[in-house]
């Protein structure tokens, strides 16, 4: 297990690295589009089948190069629209204070899918609530979907709309969502803002966390039914020449608080 | 069973192996006893080296910043903004020329804060964030301190959140001084630090080692960050104050005892503590003593097979020699072994088979004497009975004679009667007793007579001449030895142009006591004639002269016996040779 650190020149590196010491597989978790078309040589050249988790690569006309295992990121923003829409129109929010409220979505566009996740958010949510306008859901880049880029970007639309009492946030990574939760907190916006967030398990630290939270729901990502999945394909291709799937898309589905408390922890 | 009583070959694999189990048990404490403080010095030394590894890691991180700081003072762009108070565009500029440009996932956000303490930046220079800025503790005491670079506790830049704990903060805040060529303030940069990237080398590190929890501490001894087991500095010992010093020692929270591991952050007044349960570095060090002795187990298995194949490699030439002996114990049979040894082993299969080749050889003498002895038994039982058979003959006749001689003397034939009365003589000594052994002098009257009997036949034509000492008359020797002898002298050296001479002599040389009858009758071809080579001629006794041979062998031996020397036209030597002592 190699961390890159989500640095290009730091995974083709080590990338390189594993094909020359002749491993049997790679998998790739979340690799960035810019990338893909020096894996895919490097795949072909070296005749070593490689994996990606997460991130479908691509090349520039969006043709799959590389088989692809993680969950459909169009669904999971979809699922993610029409629950905040549910949960905003529920909230009564369009009809106390209209205008008031505001929806936060937490850009991470480095990675196709996270931008995929974030557009079809958006468009579903526009779909389900006529109420709002295009205006009203402000995409503010959230380098590296990390918890502190999404405490510094939430601060900054605090800041830039000192007028909106009600935040709807949505991010493509729950780390993120769970960073402007903090600002919101700061300035004590959390009680009567919603978040959502897709992860593969950061986010269920939150809903422990305590019933205050914003924090009510996420897209559920089974990283372990990922990694599961994929060593099982490899082992698979490498022990009976099985045939990689160029595509298999895990089981999406949203989790709220209440479910989560029910269900008593992960299944 | 006694242990004596198991075969030599157990007892020599079971000595072979007390004595390896000895060696081996000395060598493992040995090596225990000298492995035992290298090997716990040498997992505390590797657990540090990983505490340093980190710490490394994360002063690295922290001197990217520092190397932004740098970079910062000397750009002009910063300069003048700063000097200006016109840095509007600045966190658009620092955004792009460097942390995007110099991407580094550590930094979250530069902030400059100028001299005069105006901050540029379009969010922090307000209200709520401006002040939660500019009246944080740590940021005042590092205006009033004059350290370059000073480093926040976890939290949530700017604001504070409250009750939160160090696991849930994501930010540090990095604070440094900014001077211009002229080592003049010109303001400070505050670089918000994504704190779980620069943690995230922690886990890292702890996985594969022993290590149940590392905690980093300020130098007020707050937790900037734990991963694993959390402790407080008290709760190991660690006191922040007496100095940051690489160390590691043995100390006991709770009657549980740890190894305590503490690596300064150099240049960042933190300190890196991790605790290994002592319980723990105890079983590194049970692995090694159990790998000591499985180790030492497989020496003693391995000593136990081929001390038990060297045992048997020398002791089988010693067992082959116990089965021999064993098979005649039981057989009485004595047989030569073949077995491949050397030394002293070697000498012994070789002496051993010597002596049995020696017994063998001496008990083969032994029967064929026994087989001799027999033999002789055998044909004088077998003279015994023709002697009975005939003796009533030789006494009938013994007696006719007597009565003939009676009359010949009777009627005056004084010749006639001496002739009667010489066989007579000779009759009654070949038929009388059972006496084997007579003198010599015995014998010769016995050849007196013969000769006064073959006198009838051959008148005075040879003479009989005993040159015989004395001394040797009363030697034994087998009766009616000579008279065959003789017989043959009288019978075949006769010639009719001269007179047969007849000579008995006797010498006792080396305990072997010889008589010899010469004649100078005609002789043979000159040749060496032992009793084998006995010429069947005419008139000579070839029969009398192998019986006499053969009596003599039989009675004392292959090495005794008649030589017969005979050369034609000179005579004939008859030497018949006995033990000087036949008693």
């Amino acid at each position: 297990m190699i961390n890159s650190q989500m640095d290009d020149n730091l995974m083709m590196l080590n990338l390189s690295q594993v094909i020359r010491q002749g491993t049997d597989g790679i998998v790739l978790m979340s690799p960035k589009p810019s990338s893909g078309w020096i894996i895919m040589s490097s795949a072909l050249s070296s005749n070593i089948p490689i994996i990606s988790l997460d991130e479908m690569i691509t090349d520039s006309s969006g043709r799959q190069l590389v088989p692809y295992i993680g969950i459909d990121h169009d669904l999971a923003g979809r699922l993610a629209g029409g629950w905040a829409a549910g949960q905003m129109r529920k909230a009564l929010w369009f009809d106390t204070e209209p205008g008031a409220c505001k929806v936060a979505v937490l850009l991470y566009d480095d990675l196709a899918g996270m931008r995929r996740r974030t557009r079809s958010f958006t468009a579903e949510l526009l779909e389900s609530t006529p109420e709002l306008t295009r205006d009203d859901c402000i995409m503010v880049d959230c380098a590296r979907g990390s918890a502190v880029s999404g405490l510094l970007a939430m601060q900054q639309l605090i800041s830039e709309y000192p007028g909106v009492h009600r935040w709807f946030v949505f991010g493509a990574t729950a780390q993120s969502v769970i960073g402007a939760v903090k600002a919101l907190e700061q300035v004590d916006l959390a009680a009567s803002a919603l978040a959502c967030g897709i992860d593969g398990g950061a986010g269920f630290l939150e809903f422990d966390r305590g019933a205050e939270s914003p924090y009510q729901a996420m897209i559920h990502v089974d990283t372990y039914e990922q990694g599961y999945r994929a060593a099982q394909t490899l082992f698979d291709y490498a022990r009976h020449q099985a045939i990689i799937p160029a595509a298999r898309y895990l089981p999406t589905e949203l989790i709220t608080r209440e479910q989560w408390k029910v269900r008593g922890g992960l299944r | 069973m006694n242990r004596k009583d198991l075969p030599i070959q157990r007892r020599l694999t079971l000595s072979y192996m007390g004595l390896i189990i000895l060696i081996v048990a000395l060598v493992c404490c040995a090596l225990m006893a000298v492995f035992f403080s290298h090997i716990y010095e040498n997992s505390t030394e590797e657990l540090a080296l990983r505490l340093e590894s980190l710490s490394g890691k994360i002063v690295s991180q922290l001197e990217q910043v520092v190397h932004i700081a740098d970079q910062l003072s000397t750009d002009p762009v910063v300069q003048q903004a700063m000097s200006s108070s016109s840095g509007s565009d600045l966190p658009r500029y620092l955004q792009q020329q460097y942390l995007q440009q110099q991407f580094t996932p550590l930094i979250a956000k530069l902030l400059l804060i100028s001299s005069s303490l105006e901050i540029f930046d379009p969010l922090n220079s307000r209200g709520l964030y401006r002040d939660a800025i500019l009246l944080d503790r740590t940021f005042t005491d590092f205006l009033s301190s004059h350290a370059q670079v000073a480093l926040s506790p976890p939290g949530f830049f700017p604001i504070e959140l409250s009750g939160h704990t160090q696991q849930e903060a994501l930010t540090i805040v990095c604070y440094q001084r900014l001077f211009d060529e002229r080592a003049i303030l010109t303001g400070y940069l505050l670089a918000v630090l994504d704190k779980s990237f620069l943690f995230s080398t922690v886990w890292e590190q702890m996985v594969g080692t022993d290590f149940t929890g590392v905690e980093v501490f300020d130098h007020q001894g707050t937790c900037i960050h734990a991963a694993g087991r959390g402790f407080t500095p008290e709760e190991i010992g660690l006191d922040l104050a007496e100095g940051q010093r690489k160390r590691t020692y043995r100390y006991t929270v709770a009657r549980d005892q740890f190894q305590v591991f503490i690596q300064p952050v150099a240049g960042f007044n933190w300190t890196i503590a991790a605790v290994v349960p002592y319980s723990t570095l105890f079983h590194r060090l049970i692995m090694a003593v159990l790998l000591i002795l499985g180790i030492g187990a497989c020496a003693v298995a391995l000593s136990f097979a081929l001390s038990a194949v060297i045992a048997k490699r020398i002791t089988h030439p010693l067992i082959e020699v116990t089965d021999a002996m064993h098979r005649y114990d039981r057989e009485q049979k004595l047989e030569q072994i073949e077995v491949a040894a050397t030394g002293e082993l070697a000498y012994l299969v070789t002496v051993y088979n010597r002596m049995v080749r020696s017994i063998n050889s001496s008990m083969q003498a032994v029967y064929e004497e026994q087989e001799k002895r027999h033999q002789a038994q055998l044909l004088s039982l077998q003279y015994e009975m023709d002697f009975l058979q005939a003796q009533i003959n030789p006494h009938f006749i013994h007696n006719t004679l007597n009565a003939v001689g009676y009359q010949a003397l009777k009627h005056g034939d004084d010749e006639l009667y001496q002739s009667l009365k010489a066989f007579n003589t000779l009759l009654r000594a070949s038929i009388s007793g059972t006496r084997e052994m007579i003198c010599l002098n015995e014998e010769l009257q016995l050849v007196s007579s013969f000769a006064q009997i073959q006198r009838l036949r051959y008148g005075q034509s040879f003479t009989i001449t005993y040159a015989i000492d004395e001394k040797y008359l009363q030697f034994e020797v087998p009766k009616l030895i000579l008279q065959p002898v003789v017989e043959n002298a009288i019978c075949y050296g006769e010639t009719t142009d001269r007179l047969t001479e007849i000579i008995i002599s006797a010498a006792s040389d080396s305990g072997i006591f010889s008589i010899c009858v010469t004649d100078n009758g005609p002789g043979m071809d000159r040749t060496y004639l032992s009793s084998r080579h006995i010429p069947d001629r005419r008139k000579f006794n070839r029969v009398g002269l192998i019986n006499i041979d053969e009596r003599l062998k039989m009675l004392f031996g292959s090495s005794f016996g008649i030589e017969i020397v005979s050369t034609r036209g000179e005579g004939t030597q008859i030497m018949i040779s006995m033990p000087e002592d036949v008693g």
